[in-house]
C-alpha cells in the first residue's frame, strides 16, 4: 500500500535524491584521492536506501555530498529538485552520526529541541510532531529530563534520530548510526527505525558496514567498491512488509545476505 | 520425586538467603562509613603527627626563636597580632582578586579573538609565549618602576601571572568540539555565533574552570611577590618585614594566613565549578 503511494507520487513529485555523475577528489600531500568516482542513482520519495561497501569506499561521503557538507568536484546532486544548499536551508534534511553528538551539557528533551534553536529553525519549522511526541517515537518516554551521561548507548542514538526528526524532514541521513552499538542493541533498535520509517513516510538513506542490517532494512542496497568509490550494483531486496526480525532466519534472507556477500567480496 | 527435589530445594534455600543478603549489605554499609571516617580521619591524623614532629624538633634541638618558632607560639601569635595580619590580608586580598578578575577577563577575550581570527594568533601568541617564559619575580620590578608604589603594579603582576593559562586552556577549549558536531550545526545551517553561543562557549567551560583553578592560587602569590617590592602593606611586606626583625613567629603566622586566603580562594572556585558544570563527573 505505502510502496503504491510512493510509487503514484513518484509520477508527479521530483525524485528525492538524484546524482547524476557525481565525483568527489581530496587533495592529500602526496596524491590525488578520488573518494568518489561517476556516481549516478535516484532515490524515490518515501523510499528506504541503504548503502553498504568496504571501510573507504566513500560510503560517508556521499551523505556528505547529499546534505551539502562536501561539495562534489564534477556532476550534480538534486535533493527534493533543487540544490543541496537549498534543502538544508529549508530543514528537509535531518542527520545521524555514528557518534550520537549529543551536547552533554543539555538534557534529552533540550538536546532534541537544537534544531529550533540555531539556523532560524523557528521560523523554518512546519507542524510536525513536538519534541515530546518524537521522544515518544524513539521509546523514551520518561527520560525527556536525562542527561545524555545517563543515557545508555542505545538511548543516547534514540534521541538523535528524534532530533534528526525534529520538523519533519522528508530526507534522513543516517551514517552508520548503530556501528557502536552492541548486536541486542542494535537489532531493537533497527526494527524501531522501520516503524519510524512507516510511521513518518521519511526517505531515508543509510549508510552501514552490516551486511543483514543492510539487507534487512533497505528497499534496495546500493553497493560501492572502493579505490575509486563507485557504484558496484544496486539490489533491489524483495523481501515482505513489514519486516520482522524474525525474516532474518528465512532462508530466502540467508540467500540474499548470501548474494550481498558475494558482491562484497568483488568490491 | 526427582521433581519434588528439584522444587522444593531452592525454596528451602531461600530463607537463609534473604538474611544472607541482608548480612552483606549491613556488612557493606559499615565498610563505607568506615571508609567516610578514614577519608576524613586520616587527612587530621597526619596534620597532627606533622605538627608533633615540628613541636618536638624545636624542643629537643633547642631551636632558637629568630631561628624557628615552635608550632604553639605560631598559634599564640595568630591570635594576638590577629589584626595586624587582617589588616595585611585585606590588600593582598583585593590585589590578588582584582588581578584574578583582570587578567583571566583579558585571557578569555584573546581567547575568543584567537579562536575567530587565527592569524592573530599566529602573529601574537609567540610573543604572549616569551612574556610568559620571563619569571615573575623579573617581571614585578618592571611593572612597579611603570605603575608606581600603589595597589596598581600588584594587580598587574597578578593579573599577568593568571592570563597565560587561562588564555592556553580557554583557546584549547573553544576548539574542543568535534568534527560531528561542528556537521550538525552546518546541516542545521547554524550562524557563527550561534555555534559559539551554543557549542563552543558550553565545550569550553570546563577547560576554563581548570585554568581558574590554577589561576586562584597563583594571583595570590602574584599579589604577594608584587608587594615584596616597594610596599609598607600586604602580606608580601609584612613577611620581609617579621623576616628582617627575626619575628619567626610572625613570619610563619603571615605566610599561614596568606596560605588560607588562597586556599579559600580555590574552594571558592571549585565550588563555583561544581554548580556550573554538571555534565563532567566530577571525582569525590
Amino acid at each position: 500500500m505505502s510502496a503504491a503511494l510512493s510509487q503514484a507520487a513518484a509520477l508527479t513529485e521530483a525524485p528525492a535524491i538524484e546524482l547524476r555523475g557525481v565525483t568527489v577528489r581530496f587533495m592529500s600531500t602526496q596524491r590525488e584521492v578520488v573518494a568518489l568516482n561517476d556516481i549516478n542513482f535516484t532515490l524515490l520519495p518515501g523510499s528506504f536506501l541503504t548503502l553498504l561497501g568496504p571501510s573507504g569506499c566513500g560510503k560517508s561521503t556521499l551523505l556528505r555530498v547529499v546534505a551539502d557538507i562536501i561539495a562534489p568536484s564534477a556532476g550534480t546532486v538534486r535533493v527534493l529538485g533543487h540544490a543541496p544548499v537549498e534543502a538544508r536551508r529549508r530543514r528537509e534534511i535531518g542527520f545521524v552520526f555514528q557518534d550520537s553528538t549529543l551536547l552533554p551539557w543539555r538534557s534529552a528533551i533540550d538536546n532534541v529541541r537544537l534544531p529550533l534553536q540555531v539556523g532560524g529553525g523557528a521560523r523554518t519549522r512546519r507542524a510536525g510532531r513536538t519534541p515530546e511526541e518524537l521522544l515518544a517515537l524513539v521509546g523514551l518516554t520518561g527520560w525527556e529530563q536525562a542527561m545524555p551521561h545517563e543515557l545508555s548507548g542505545g538511548m543516547r542514538q534514540r534521541v538523535a534520530i528524534a532530533r534528526a526528526l525534529l520538523g519533519d524532514p522528508r530526507i534522513l541521513l543516517m551514517d552508520e548510526p548503530f556501528g557502536a552499538l552492541d548486536e541486542i542493541t542494535r537489532d531493537r533498535l533497527n526494527d524501531e527505525l522501520l516503524h519510524v520509517w512507516r510511521e513518518t513516510g521519511t526517505t531515508i538513506l543509510f549508510v552501514t558496514h552490516s551486511i543483514h542490517e543492510a539487507a534487512y532494512l533497505g528497499q534496495q542496497v546500493l553497493m560501492l567498491a572502493a579505490n575509486p568509490g563507485r557504484v558496484r550494483e544496486i539490489v533491489p531486496i524483495e523481501l515482505p512488509e513489514p519486516r520482522h526480525l524474525s525474516i532474518r532466519d528465512t532462508a530466502e534472507f540467508g540467500a540474499l545476505a548470501g548474494r550481498l556477500r558475494t558482491i562484497l567480496e568483488t568490491c | 520425586m526427582a521433581q519434588d527435589i528439584g522444587l522444593s530445594a531452592p525454596v528451602a534455600a531461600a530463607a537463609p538467603h534473604i538474611t544472607e543478603a541482608e548480612q552483606a549489605r549491613a556488612q557493606y554499609l559499615a565498610a563505607q562509613s568506615r571508609a567516610r571516617w578514614q577519608r576524613h580521619l586520616l587527612p587530621l591524623l597526619g596534620a597532627a603527627s606533622l605538627l608533633f614532629v615540628w613541636w618536638a624538633l624545636v624542643a629537643v634541638f633547642d631551636v632558637k626563636p629568630y631561628v624557628a618558632p615552635s608550632p604553639e607560639v605560631v598559634a599564640m601569635t595568630m591570635m594576638q597580632k590577629s589584626n595586624v595580619l587582617l589588616t595585611n590580608l585585606w590588600p593582598t586580598m583585593i590585589e590578588a582578586i582584582s588581578g584574578f578578575a583582570l587578567g583571566n577577563l583579558v585571557a578569555i577575550a584573546i581567547a575568543i579573538l584567537f579562536v575567530h581570527r587565527k592569524w592573530v594568533e599566529m602573529a601574537f601568541f609567540p610573543i604572549v609565549v616569551l612574556i610568559n617564559s620571563i619569571p615573575v619575580v623579573a617581571k614585578a620590578p618592571i611593572l612597579v618602576l611603570l605603575l608606581g608604589n600603589g595597589m596598581a603594579p600588584k594587580i598587574a603582576i597578578a593579573a599577568i601571572i593568571c592570563f597565560f593559562p587561562t588564555l592556553v586552556n580557554m583557546v584549547r577549549g573553544l576548539e574542543a568540539i568535534s568534527p560531528q558536531a561542528m556537521e550538525l550545526m552546518h546541516v542545521l545551517s547554524a550562524r557563527k555565533w550561534e555555534i559559539f553561543i551554543r557549542l563552543r562557549l558550553p565545550t569550553s567551560i570546563p577547560y576554563l574552570f581548570s585554568a581558574l583553578k590554577i589561576a586562584a592560587s597563583t594571583s595570590v602569590v602574584g599579589a604577594i611577590v608584587g608587594e615584596w617590592i616597594g610596599s609598607q602593606v600586604g602580606i608580601g611586606a609584612l613577611i620581609i618585614q617579621a623576616t628582617y626583625n627575626f619575628d619567626s613567629a610572625l613570619l610563619y603566622a603571615t605566610v599561614i594566613t596568606g596560605s588560607a586566603f588562597s586556599v579559600l580562594f580555590f574552594l571558592t572556585i571549585r565550588t563555583l565549578e561544581r554548580l556550573c558544570v554538571r555534565w563532567v563527573p566530577h571525582p569525590a
